[in-house]
């Protein structure tokens, strides 16, 4: 068993634990649908995790090239997405030309991580340049609605200040499995390492903001 | 000659056809649905097939855990998002559809792997087959159905978490196909059930409060 495979093993230990306790504590009745979809989010990495592990134990060899597990991240990325777009944009952002400056401040992080990933491909000489932007294309519009929810004022509402240790989480998912599936597809095992028990590591904070917010926003 | 996927079909569509016609609304409606399920089956097998033929060069495995889950499962969603945007978005109605959809396309893949394979099938095959792949498409639609039922409520979670539990839906096929397909297919059996008892207790608590 090779190290990137006990690091895969143990990440996705950490993952499936918190998307159990999310489960355990918002996936009831009278829980905001914001959570939920978080946890959601941190079930699909974490299948995504289980498939590439499984994989490589029934074939017996690590996995080169696309497969089913990278859509672990794409779907974290998509569960992101609602929760910030779907969820809290529109009471958030009303469209005024007020908050134009936050928007603009806002779309510095799918720029930063757009870097980061071509720098990335770049220095590790990926070839599947096409497959990587796909498999990241959600990533990049919800690192721009978690910066947007951490940038924009709480206003009156009082679960926009709940939500917003948690989307510093999101924020650093998003870099993570940037660098995770940049390190992956290109063989770049320091950059798979690092991305993944980053990812781990801030899912676990994500849950545990998560049901300090929940505390406070709980319809 | 016709493909033997395609007779299966026409031995099951026309019997559920005509039983259709004498069930009440909301019995029609799940038969009907497993029958778009069989059809669904057909359509995916035709399009797997053109998939292989232009990539030949894909290993067997390969093929049924990377492409074969993404084109079912695209598939099956279909139905129920047609059926949520023209005609209702009722929550329990389109996990009721999607579950019909999901078992309806196991039902006709079960029927054609055992026609393919009859020497080595036994009632312990079946059982097994039922259980593990016939809610393992269950499971999947239904996943995906939860998103489609958001389409006219609230559009823009519907489009992203749709998206995201098709997602989730082919990664949870493709581990079922990876499992089944190894030394360790009795795990692969055993998956869906863990997943079906959940989705049970959620159907069961919506019917219970659509009653009241």
């Amino acid at each position: 068993m090779n190290f990137i495979m006990i690091v895969k093993m143990a990440a996705f230990v950490f993952s499936a634990a918190a998307f159990t306790v999310g489960c355990l504590e918002f996936m009831r009745k009278g829980k905001a649908m914001y959570f939920q979809i978080i946890t959601l989010s941190v079930g699909c990495y974490s299948l995504g995790l289980l498939f590439s592990i499984i994989m490589t134990i029934c074939t017996g060899t690590a996995q080169t090239g696309y497969n089913s597990g990278y859509l672990g991240i794409t779907g974290c990325g998509l569960f992101l997405l609602s929760a910030n777009y779907g969820q809290v944009n529109g009471i958030l952002d009303d469209g005024t030309s007020g908050f134009r400056k936050k928007r603009v401040t806002a779309a510095a992080a799918p720029l930063a991580l757009l870097v980061l990933w071509s720098a990335g491909a770049v220095i590790c000489g990926m070839k599947n340049y096409f497959t990587s932007f796909m498999l990241l294309l959600p990533v990049f519009p919800a690192s721009y609605f978690c910066l947007k929810v951490l940038v924009f004022p709480d206003m009156d509402f009082a679960f926009l200040k709940s939500i917003k240790p948690c989307n510093v989480c999101m924020l650093i998912i998003c870099a993570a499995v940037t660098v995770q599936l940049t390190g992956e597809l290109s063989g770049s095992i320091v950059l798979e390492i690092a991305g993944i028990s980053a990812a781990a590591v801030s899912v676990c904070l994500m849950i545990r903001a998560a049901m300090n917010g929940g505390r406070a926003w709980t319809v | 000659m016709d493909s033997m996927i395609s007779i299966l079909f026409v031995c099951l569509a026309v019997p559920l056809t005509m039983l259709i016609f004498l069930l009440d609304r909301r019995s029609a409606r799940i038969v009907a649905f497993v029958l778009v399920g069989c059809f669904v089956c057909l359509l995916a097998a035709q399009i797997n097939s053109l998939i292989w033929s232009i990539f030949p060069e894909m290993d067997a495995f390969r093929f049924k855990t990377t492409v074969a889950p993404a084109v079912e499962e695209v598939l099956k969603a279909l139905p129920v998002l047609i059926f949520a945007f023209k005609l209702s978005d009722n929550r329990i109605t389109i996990l009721e559809i999607s579950m019909a959809t999901g078992i309806g396309f196991a039902i006709l893949e079960t029927l054609f792997v055992m026609s393919t394979a009859t020497p080595n099938v036994s009632l312990f095959w079946a059982l097994l087959r039922g259980i593990g792949a016939g809610l393992m498409h269950g499971v999947c639609t239904f996943g995906v159905g939860l998103g489609i039922s958001y389409v006219r409520k609230k559009k823009k979670l519907f489009i992203t978490g749709s998206f995201a539990l098709l997602m989730t839906a082919i990664i949870y096929h493709s581990i079922f196909n990876c499992l089944i397909m190894s030394d360790y297919k009795y795990a692969g059996f055993i998956l869906p059930l863990l997943t079906y008892l959940p989705v049970l207790v959620v159907l069961r608590k919506g019917m219970k409060n659509k009653a009241v």
